[in-house]
C-alpha cells in the first residue's frame, strides 16, 4: 500500500491541506452561492410550473372557448337553418297571398273589361237599334207625308168613333 | 207697372160681366184699352186666351182644342162639331209633326190622341 502511494506521488499532508481547502470551498460555495443558485434555480422552477400551469389553463380555456365557440356555431347555425326555413315558409305564404291578390285582380280586372266590353256591345245596339228605328220612322212619315189622304181619312174616322164612344 | 198673371185679368173680366155694372160690348171696349195701355204686347195673347177660356167655362161649356196636322176637310170638321155641345168651344191648330189623325184636348185636361205620331212613338219606342 505504501509502496502504491509512493508510487503515485501522494503527499498525505498535501492531499489533508487540500481536503481542508476544498471543504472551505465548500462550505464558502454552499454558504454563499449554492444557497442562491438553489433559490434562484426553486424560483425559476416555480416560475416554469406557474408557467407550463398557465399555459395549460390557456389551452383548457382555449379548448373551452373552442367548445363554446363550436357550440355557439353549432346553435347559430341551427338558430340559422330555422331562421331560413321560417323565411322560406313566410316567403312562399306571402307569394301565394301576392299570387291569390293577383289572381282576384286579373279576375276583377277581366270581369270588368268583359262587363265593360258587354256594355259597349249593348249601347252600340241601342244606338244601332235606335238609329235604324229613326230611319224606319223617317221613310215611313215621309211615305205617309207623300200620300196623306187614305191615312188622314182611316186615323180621323177612327179616332171620332173612339171619342165619339169614350165622351171625353 | 205691375205685372199681374194671365189668370188674373181672365177673372176680372168674368167678374166684372157677371156683376154687369155695364153694357157686354162697354166692357169689352174697357178691357181692350186696359190691355193695349197695360200690358206687354206678348202677353195680350194669353190674357185673350185666358179670357175666352173663363168666358166658356162661365157660360158652362168646355175649351176644345183640335190639333190636326194639315187643315180639316169639312166633312170631318162637321162631324167633330156635332160631338161638342154648343157651348163649347172648338180651337183648331195645324201641327206638321202630328203627320197624320188627330189630337183632342178638353180644357187643357182631358187628352185624346188619335196622332200617326203617337202611333208611331207607341211603335218606336
Amino acid at each position: 500500500m505504501n509502496e502504491f502511494i509512493k508510487q503515485f506521488g501522494i503527499d498525505w499532508r498535501l492531499l489533508i491541506s487540500q481536503a481542508v481547502n476544498f471543504l472551505i470551498v465548500l462550505i464558502i460555495l454552499r454558504v454563499f452561492v449554492f444557497k442562491s443558485i438553489a433559490r434562484i434555480l426553486q424560483e425559476r422552477k416555480r416560475k416554469v410550473e406557474e408557467g407550463i400551469a398557465k399555459s395549460e389553463e390557456a389551452d383548457q380555456r382555449l379548448r373551452d372557448v373552442q367548445d363554446m365557440v363550436q357550440e355557439k356555431l353549432r346553435d347559430a347555425e341551427k338558430r340559422a337553418f330555422a331562421l331560413l326555413g321560417e323565411v322560406e315558409a313566410a316567403a312562399k305564404e306571402r307569394e301565394a297571398v301576392l299570387l291569390e291578390g293577383s289572381r282576384k285582380k286579373g279576375e276583377a280586372l277581366f270581369m270588368e273589361a268583359a262587363r265593360s266590353i258587354e256594355a259597349e256591345r249593348i249601347k252600340a245596339r241601342s244606338e244601332l237599334e235606335k238609329e235604324a228605328k229613326n230611319l224606319i220612322r223617317a221613310a215611313l212619315q215621309r211615305t205617309i207625308e207623300l200620300h196623306p189622304e187614305p191615312f188622314e181619312e182611316a186615323l180621323l174616322d177612327k179616332a171620332l168613333r173612339s171619342v165619339s164612344a169614350k165622351h171625353i | 207697372m205691375t205685372s199681374y198673371p194671365s189668370s188674373f185679368y181672365a177673372k176680372a173680366f168674368r167678374r166684372a160681366l157677371q156683376e154687369k155694372r155695364t153694357s157686354t160690348d162697354e166692357l169689352v171696349k174697357n178691357f181692350v184699352v186696359l190691355l193695349k195701355k197695360d200690358v206687354a204686347a206678348r202677353n195680350r195673347d194669353d190674357i185673350i186666351k185666358g179670357v175666352s177660356r173663363e168666358v166658356v167655362r162661365g157660360n158652362g161649356g168646355h175649351w176644345i182644342t183640335i190639333e190636326t196636322a194639315r187643315t180639316l176637310p169639312k166633312t170631318p170638321r162637321e162631324r167633330i162639331r156635332r160631338l161638342f155641345s154648343h157651348k163649347d168651344f172648338i180651337e183648331e191648330r195645324i201641327r206638321p209633326d202630328l203627320v197624320a189623325g188627330i189630337r183632342i184636348v178638353v180644357d187643357g185636361e182631358k187628352e185624346f190622341d188619335g196622332s200617326l205620331k203617337r202611333k208611331l212613338n207607341k211603335l218606336f219606342s
